[in-house]
C-alpha cells in the first residue's frame, strides 16, 4: 500500500519503553494503525518483567480482536504460538468446597417472551449454566468454532484464547517489521521532566531518546509515571507463583481456577504444556503445589491497585503501569485492549494533548472502576475460609456501583449496567447465579409466562445432544492445525 | 403487605395512555386492576406532535399496525429535525435520525470526511446522509434492512395529532380492561403512618382506591407534589425558556418529512406538519420578550391561516427531586420538563413505563425498585437536558439579550468536555446508555458550526486517492438512492390509502 502525506505539520514521535506484552502490543497496533508520520522508536530491556505473568494466560472474547490488532490472526496463534482455545474459565472450590460454575462466554441472551433469560431460567429453578452451551462444553472437554447459523445451538457461544504471555509477545516481536519503528535493546537510566512533560529518558547505555508522546510499558515498576509522581492507588499485597507442567494431551477449553485456603491458583491448558499461576497473601511461603507440577519457577510479590491517572502530561500508562489486578479474570487482558485502543484513537499529532489525555483518563476510570467491580464481587460470599488471603479479600471496599449491582440483583435478579462496561450483562449474570446469589422476587411477568418451561426444556436437550458430538479440544485443535499447515504449505508451493 | 394488584392512573393525556396501554398489555394475565381517572374539565395539555423513532416500537409491541396508527392520528413521517438560524442567522441543518455515511472498518466516518475536506475539500457531511438529503428533498422511503448499506442505516417517527394518539391508545386500553372514570379529583388521602396515597376523592363523592399510583396529571403533578411535595430540580438557569404559545394552521406547500425549529430572539419557534394541518409554536422565555411580543412572533409568521385559538402554556424546565415516590410514580410532565426542541418529552414518557413495567414490584413495594428507577430516570433527564442546551450555547449568536445570557453561562462540565472533545479532533465523547448517540451531537456540532481542529490519526493511514474516491462513490450512490425515492406526500398517500379508521378511531388490542 503506497501512502500519502498526512495532514501534518511535522513527524511525531512516539517512544514506548517496555519489554514484556504491552510494549509489544502498542508498538504492533500502533505502527498498524497509524501512518508513517508518526514514528515508533520501542526501547525494550532484555529482561522480561516477572510482572508479565499477571496478564494471566487468558483473554475473553475480544481476543481475537486484539490479536488481530497487534497482527496475529488466529491462524498464527493455533500453528505459531502455544494458544489453545477457550469458553471461559471453570471456578471449582469457589469459595466453598462444594460450588462450581463456568464463568462462560456466551452473546447477548435471547429474551424469553420479553423477559431477561437469565430470570425465566431462575423462576423454573433451573441451573443457568444448563442452558449455556459454553459452559457445557467446556465441562466436557469439547470445542469448535461457533457457526453463523441462529438455529445451531453452538451459535449461543463465544470463545476466547488461553495463551502463555512470553510465547505471544516473541510472536508478536517477529511479525512486527514496519518501517516507522525503531528498535533499541536498552535499560531505562532516567527521565527528564519539566512541569510533568518528559523531554528525553536516558538510558544506561549513555543514549538519550527524545519524544512527543511516551508510553509507559514497563509493568508493574512503571518507570516513567513515577517519575512523574503519578498516584498509584494501591489495593492489595499478594504474591504470585508460576510453575508449568508438560501434558502429551491438550486440556478442556477452559482455564480452571481453584480456590483455597492460601488463595487461589488457576490451571491453564495450552499446546504442549499446563501453566499454573498461584495468588497467595504477600510474604507467605507457596503452598505445596497440586499433582502434575514439579515445582515453582518464579515468585513475586506485587500491589494491586490502579493509577488514578494513567496519562500525565506526555506520558500514558498501558497494561500493568496503568492498573494491577489479580488475573482471575480476563479484566488484565482486556483492560490492555481497551486503553491501547483508546490510546489509537485519541493519539495526538501535537504537543497540545490535554483534551486527549483528560478522555483518556475518564476511560481509564471508569474501566478499572467496573472490572474492579468485577473482581471484587468474586468476593462477596458468606462462607469464604477465614484465612489471610479471604479476610483481605473481604476487606477491601465495596464501591457504590457494586452495591448496586448487588442490591438491585439480590432484591429482584436485576444486572444493572453501566456505559461501556468491559463485562457485559451476562458476564454478570452468570457470575451472580454462579456464586450461588439468588434474588429474592423476579419480574412480576413472569408468573403469567406461557410455555416457557418446553422452551427451556428443548434448549438443555439440544445443548447436551450436540455437545455429546463435539469433538474433544485436542482433537478439534489438532486437525484445526493440520488444515491451517497444510494450506500455508499448498499457499507457500 | 401483598402484591400490588390495583393500579390507578391519575390522568388521561399522552401520558395517561400511553401507561395504560403499555400496562394493561405488558400485564395480562396477572390479574391487575387498571382504572384511569382523566378530567374532560381540566382537559389535557394539548400539544406534543413531534416524536422519536422509539415511539414505533412502542407502538409495535402494542401489536398496533404502523398504518392504521398513522391514519388514525393523521401522522406525517419525520425523518429529523430542521434547525434553523441556530449558529447563526440564515444557517440551516437537519438533525437526522440516522448516520453518516456507511460503517467504516477502523474509524468513524466524519473523520474520514473531515481529513478529505481539510485536504481537498469536500461537500457538507450532509451530502453523505440519506436521511438528511431526503428530507431536504421531501421524500421518503423506509430503511432497507442490511444496515451496511446506504439507505439503510437511519429511523424515523412520526409527526401526528397527539390527542388522536390518546384516543387510539384509549380505546385500545378499554379493549384490554382498563377502567376509565371521568372526574376531577379534589383530596388525595395518605396512609398517616406509611405516607402513602391511599386513596383519591373525586368531586362526585367517589374515593378510589389502589396500591400504586401512576402521576399522569400533567404540570400540577397532583399526587408527586401537590400530595407528596416531592420537591423540583429547576433547571431554568441552563434552559429558561418557560412560556409558550401554541397554534395550529392550515398546511401550506409540500408536506415536509420533518419538523422544523427556528431560532428566534428569545426563544424558538416550532412547525409540524401533519396529514390535514400544521401545528406551530412558539417557545421563549418571558425575561427576554413580552407575551405579547411572543404571541405576535408566532402569530406573523405562520404560513397558513389560523384555524385555532393561540393557547398559551406555562412551564419551568428541571425535574422532579424524586420521579418515584412511595407508592406514587411520575410519568409525563409531572415527572418534569425539557422544552420540546428535540422532541424528548414522548420518549421520556416511554423511558418512564419501560422502567416502570421492569421495576414493577412483585410483591409489595420495594425500598430498592424505587430507587433503581429514579437512578435510572434521573440519567435519562440529565443526558437530554445536556443536548438541548449544547443547542443554545454551541453558536455564534449574540444579537439579542438571550443569546449574551447564553455566552456568560457556566455550563455542566460533562457538556464542556465534550464541545472541547469535538473542537480539538472530531472526538464524540460516547455513552451507552441515554437517547442522543454521536451520530445527533456531530449533527448538532457541526450544523452550528462548531469545526474540529483536526481528526482521527488513523484516518492518515488510508491513501488520499483512496480516500477521495471513496467518498465519491457514497456521494453518488446516496444521490442515487434519493433519486429513486418517491415524494414523502405521494409515499404516505399511498401507504394509508384504503386503510379503514373507525370514526371513534377505535383501536384493537
Ligand atoms: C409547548 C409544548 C410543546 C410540546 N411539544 C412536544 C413535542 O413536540 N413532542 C413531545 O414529545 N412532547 C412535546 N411536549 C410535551 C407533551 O405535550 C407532553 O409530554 C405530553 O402531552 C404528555 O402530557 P401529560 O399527559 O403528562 O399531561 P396532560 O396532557 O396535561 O394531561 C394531564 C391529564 O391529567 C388530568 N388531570 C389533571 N389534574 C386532574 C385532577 N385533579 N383530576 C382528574 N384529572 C386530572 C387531565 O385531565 C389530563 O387528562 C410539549 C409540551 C409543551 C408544553
Amino acid at each position: 500500500m503506497t501512502v500519502s502525506g498526512p495532514a501534518q505539520d511535522k513527524d511525531f514521535t512516539i517512544v514506548i519503553y517496555g519489554g514484556c506484552l504491552a510494549g509489544y502490543a502498542a508498538r504492533a497496533a500502533l505502527s498498524r494503525s497509524l501512518s508513517p508520520q508518526h514514528m515508533i522508536i520501542h526501547i525494550a530491556p532484555n529482561e522480561t518483567p516477572a510482572c508479565a505473568a499477571l496478564y494471566g494466560n487468558s483473554t475473553g472474547p475480544s481476543g481475537y480482536e486484539f490479536f488481530r490488532a497487534v497482527g496475529l490472526e488466529e491462524p498464527d496463534l493455533v500453528t505459531r504460538t502455544n494458544t489453545s482455545f477457550s469458553f471461559g474459565t471453570l471456578f471449582q472450590n469457589w469459595p466453598s468446597r462444594s460450588r462450581q460454575w463456568v464463568q462462560c462466554f456466551v452473546p447477548p441472551f435471547t429474551g424469553v417472551q420479553d423477559l431477561a433469560f437469565d430470570s425465566v431460567v431462575n423462576f423454573h429453578g433451573g441451573n443457568l449454566q444448563s442452558y449455556l452451551i459454553s459452559a457445557q462444553a467446556a465441562l466436557a472437554g469439547k470445542f469448535a468454532h461457533p457457526p453463523g447459523d441462529p438455529k445451531n445451538p453452538l451459535s449461543r457461544a463465544e470463545y476466547g484464547y488461553n495463551f502463555a504471555v512470553d510465547d505471544i509477545t516473541t510472536t508478536i516481536r517477529s511479525k512486527s517489521t514496519a518501517s516507522n519503528v525503531e528498535h533499541i535493546s536498552g535499560q531505562l537510566q532516567g527521565v527528564a521532566a519539566t512541569n510533568g512533560v518528559i523531554n528525553h529518558i536516558t538510558l544506561t547505555s549513555g543514549r538519550s531518546v527524545a519524544g512527543d508522546l511516551f508510553i509507559d510499558a514497563s509493568g508493574t515498576e512503571r518507570a516513567l509515571m513515577e517519575p512523574l509522581q503519578a498516584e498509584f492507588i494501591a489495593q492489595r499485597s499478594l504474591r504470585a507463583s508460576t510453575a508449568r507442567s508438560d501434558t502429551p494431551q491438550l486440556g478442556a477449553p477452559c482455564k480452571v481456577v481453584t480456590a483455597d485456603d492460601f488463595g487461589w491458583y488457576s490451571v491453564s491448558p495450552l499446546q504442549g504444556y499446563n501453566s499454573l499461576l498461584r495468588v497467595t497473601g504477600a510474604g507467605e511461603a507457596s503452598p505445596a503445589l497440586p499433582p502434575g507440577f514439579a515445582k515453582y519457577e518464579s515468585q513475586f510479590d506485587f500491589q494491586t491497585g490502579t493509577l488514578k491517572k494513567a496519562w500525565i502530561g506526555n506520558c500514558v500508562a498501558l497494561g500493568n503501569s496503568a492498573s494491577v489486578f489479580e488475573p482471575l479474570t480476563p479484566a488484565p487482558m482486556t483492560l490492555l485492549q481497551r486503553s491501547l485502543k483508546a490510546l489509537t484513537e485519541l493519539m495526538p499529532s501535537s504537543s497540545n494533548m490535554e483534551v486527549e489525555a483528560k478522555e483518556f483518563n475518564r476511560l481509564h476510570d471508569e474501566d478499572t472502576q467496573n472490572a474492579s467491580s468485577f473482581h471484587r464481587a468474586h468476593f462477596l460470599c458468606e462462607n469464604a475460609p477465614e484465612t489471610a488471603y479471604w479476610q483481605g479479600a473481604s476487606d477491601t471496599p465495596i464501591c457504590p456501583r457494586l452495591r448496586r449491582k448487588i442490591t438491585q440483583f439480590d432484591s429482584r435478579g436485576l444486572v444493572v449496567q453501566y456505559d461501556y462496561e468491559p463485562f457485559n450483562t451476562e458476564d454478570w449474570a452468570i457470575l451472580h447465579y454462579g456464586m450461588g446469589r439468588r434474588p429474592r422476587r423476579g419480574d412480576v411477568r413472569l408468573q403469567a409466562m406461557d410455555g416457557s418451561e418446553r422452551i427451556l426444556d428443548t434448549m438443555s436437550s439440544a445443548i447436551s445432544s450436540l455437545v455429546s458430538r463435539m469433538p474433544p479440544h485436542h482433537q478439534y485443535l489438532m486437525k484445526f492445525k493440520e488444515y491451517l499447515e497444510k494450506k500455508q504449505n499448498d499457499y507457500a508451493r | 403487605m401483598d402484591q400490588v394488584k390495583r393500579i390507578c392512573i391519575l390522568g388521561g393525556g399522552t401520558a395517561g395512555w400511553m401507561t395504560a396501554a403499555a400496562l394493561s398489555n405488558k400485564f395480562k394475565g396477572l390479574g391487575f386492576e387498571i382504572t384511569l381517572i382523566e378530567s374532560n374539565e381540566i382537559g389535557t395539555v394539548g400539544v406534543g406532535e413531534a416524536t422519536l423513532p422509539h415511539i414505533r416500537f412502542f407502538n409495535s409491541a402494542l401489536g398496533l399496525d404502523e398504518k392504521f396508527v398513522m391514519k388514525s392520528t393523521n401522522a406525517t413521517f419525520k425523518l429529523g429535525i430542521e434547525f434553523c438560524d441556530w449558529g447563526k442567522i440564515g444557517d440551516s441543518y437537519i438533525h437526522p435520525f440516522g448516520d453518516y455515511g456507511l460503517p467504516m472498518p477502523d474509524t468513524e466516518f466524519h473523520q474520514l470526511w473531515l481529513r478529505e475536506k481539510a485536504e481537498r475539500g469536500a461537500p457538507r457531511l450532509d451530502e453523505y446522509s440519506y436521511s438528511v438529503m431526503a428530507a431536504e428533498k421531501g421524500k421518503f422511503h423506509f430503511p432497507g434492512d442490511d444496515t451496511t448499506q446506504i439507505g439503510s442505516n437511519f429511523g424515523y417517527a412520526y409527526q401526528f395529532d397527539s390527542s388522536l394518539y390518546a384516543k387510539l391508545l384509549r380505546s385500545y386500553s378499554e379493549n384490554n380492561h382498563v377502567r376509565r372514570i371521568e372526574g376531577k379529583v379534589v383530596e388525595t388521602h395518605l396512609n398517616a403512618e406509611s405516607g402513602y396515597v391511599k386513596s383519591l376523592s373525586l368531586e362526585n363523592g367517589a374515593q378510589i382506591e389502589a396500591d400504586i399510583f401512576v402521576d399522569c396529571s400533567g404540570f400540577r403533578g397532583v399526587l408527586i407534589e401537590q400530595a407528596l411535595e416531592t420537591g423540583y430540580e429547576d433547571w431554568s438557569r441552563w434552559l429558561p425558556c418557560n412560556r409558550a404559545y401554541a397554534v395550529q394552521s392550515e398546511s401550506r406547500g409540500e408536506l415536509l418529512p420533518y419538523t422544523r425549529a427556528t431560532a428566534r430572539k428569545a426563544g424558538w419557534q416550532w412547525r409540524i406538519p401533519l396529514q390535514h394541518r400544521t401545528g406551530n409554536g412558539h417557545v421563549y422565555c418571558s425575561d427576554f420578550i413580552s407575551d405579547e411580543d411572543a404571541l405576535h412572533q408566532l402569530m406573523s409568521t405562520l404560513e397558513g391561516p389560523a384555524l385555532t385559538d393561540p393557547k398559551k402554556l406555562f412551564f419551568k424546565t428541571g425535574r422532579r427531586n424524586a420521579f418515584w415516590s412511595k407508592n406514587v410514580v411520575a410519568i409525563g410532565l409531572s415527572a418534569g420538563f425539557l422544552e420540546p426542541l428535540e422532541s424528548t418529552s414522548i420518549h421520556l414518557i416511554q423511558e418512564g413505563i419501560t422502567n416502570l413495567v421492569e421495576l414493577f414490584p412483585s410483591g409489595e413495594i420495594d425500598e430498592y425498585d424505587i430507587r433503581e428507577y429514579n437512578d435510572r430516570m434521573e440519567l435519562n433527564f440529565d443526558r437530554v437536558r445536556d443536548f438541548l442546551l449544547l443547542h443554545y450555547v454551541a453558536t455564534q449568536r449574540d444579537d439579542s439579550e438571550m443569546w449574551r445570557y447564553f455566552r456568560n453561562l457556566e455550563l455542566p462540565e460533562s457538556l464542556t468536555e465534550k464541545m472541547e472533545a469535538w473542537q480539538k479532533r472530531g472526538y464524540v465523547i460516547p455513552y451507552e446508555h441515554g437517547v442522543f448517540l454521536p451520530p445527533s451531537w456531530i449533527s448538532v456540532m457541526l450544523g452550528q458550526n462548531l469545526e474540529p481542529k483536526s481528526f482521527d490519526q488513523r484516518v492518515n493511514k488510508i491513501p488520499q486517492e483512496e480516500l477521495s474516491n471513496l467518498l465519491r462513490s457514497i456521494h453518488t450512490q446516496t444521490h442515487q438512492k434519493i433519486h429513486q425515492a418517491p415524494a414523502h406526500a405521494a409515499f404516505l398517500a399511498e401507504y394509508v390509502k384504503g386503510v379503514h379508521v373507525a370514526q371513534d378511531n377505535a383501536a384493537g388490542s
